[in-house]
């Protein structure tokens, strides 16, 4: 067979990764061949040289040190950020801040004070995921008080935007009447 | 008998707050990961800088790992695209003539002062300087780092019979250089045929 069949089973061969049965069927062909036992046993030559001079270097201590150093680190901050309780008190925290800006902006036009009173309540709500503290009981507690707070608030929401929408639907309905009644008068 | 915990375990570990589990993993692959730098960028300090951002940025990435069962390669990627941009950095500072040329990488510097004469070891790391740097990263992650050719391939991004053929290139190059080599007693021996 062509000695470039075994080009690739050649290099393999040499740092031993080839398969026993082209392992065996290159063998077959150097014991034939003196060109590719030659090239085989330069390579073989410049491979071992390579390894004897270019192996793996061993990192500097402080080196490690600093990467371990680094995931410790990374390992605490994602702790913290990754505790589904805490994680849920966030995203409480920010429904209720939103729920909050939504009322107060439901009345029309949005008074300064209701805006005050919704950057009030942004700021408690945060600060109470904010302080919440390692004890899990304790945790469950605050997560249900703004579980309760946020599901009121929504209703709140839902009845104001109910309103609205009445209120506006009236509007419209009373000016279709007077274009209504602008339309007739001018056919008459 | 204990057996080895691989890297995707190590890493589940680590993601589960065992602090000493990523430890595990630099030790794994540290010296083989630094002998790849050192042999790329011929600077002890920037190979020591390198090797930490590649950690580093393996801790960035982790949220996003995928690739089960190929963390080597993995890591051994974003090490070498580190390696590359900032041989492209340099570049275009010694271009811009914000750095002096004699920055330049020198050859690969010895690991282990023992394994051959100087003057061979020499020889070699020249060779191996002057090869172009697909052949002379093939060589060195396979001869420095130990990957199998099928990981090399992975890091390199090219099919396997292009990483094998850019062995035999990078082989045939250094036999021309340096003649006939002598087999001194490798640290690392292998079957061959």
């Amino acid at each position: 067979m062509s000695c470039a069949v075994y080009q690739d089973v050649a290099v393999l061969a040499l740092f031993g990764e080839a398969g026993p049965e082209e392992l065996e069927g290159f063998r077959r062909h150097i014991a034939n061949c003196q060109g590719c036992r030659e090239e085989q046993r330069s390579r073989r030559g410049v491979v071992r040289a390579g390894r004897a001079v270019l192996g793996p270097v061993e990192p500097p201590a402080r080196a490690v040190e600093r990467i371990v150093a680094v995931a410790k680190e990374r390992r605490k901050e994602s702790r913290c950020a990754g505790r589904p309780l805490l994680r849920l008190g966030t995203t409480i925290a920010a429904g209720t801040a939103f729920a909050t800006l939504c009322l107060a902006f439901a009345s029309s036009p949005p008074s300064p004070s209701g805006v005050k009173i919704a950057a009030a309540g942004i700021e408690r709500a945060t600060e109470s995921a904010a302080d919440t503290g390692p004890a899990e009981a304790e945790i469950d507690r605050r997560v249900e008080e703004i579980g309760i707070r946020v599901a009121l608030l929504r209703d709140e929401l839902a009845a104001s935007q109910a309103a609205s929408i009445d209120a506006g639907t009236a509007r419209v309905s009373a000016r279709i009447d007077e274009l209504r009644l602008e339309l007739a008068l001018d056919e008459f | 008998m204990m057996t080895e915990p691989s890297d995707d375990q190590l890493l589940d570990r680590h993601r589960k707050g065992d602090t000493g589990a990523f430890e595990v993993l630099v030790r794994r692959h540290g010296a083989a990961l630094h002998g790849f730098l050192l042999a790329r960028s011929g600077s002890a300090a920037e190979a020591e800088d390198l090797f930490q951002e590649s950690f580093v940025r393996v801790l960035d990435a982790l949220p996003s790992y995928r690739e089960r069962g190929q963390f080597r390669s993995w890591l051994f990627r974003i090490a070498r695209n580190l390696a590359a941009d900032n041989r492209r950095r340099k570049l275009v500072r010694r271009e811009t003539g914000l750095e002096g040329a004699g920055s330049r990488p020198g050859p690969v510097p010895a690991p282990d002062e023992a394994a051959l004469a100087n003057e061979e070891r020499s020889r070699l790391e020249a060779a191996v300087s002057r090869l172009s740097p697909k052949l002379r990263e093939t060589y060195t992650l396979r001869t420095v780092s130990g990957l199998p050719f099928r990981e090399i391939a992975q890091v390199l991004g090219c099919p396997l019979g292009t990483a094998l053929a850019r062995m035999r290139y990078a082989l045939d190059r250094l036999r021309e250089e340096l003649g006939e080599t002598p087999e001194p007693v490798a640290r690392n021996e292998e079957a061959i045929p």
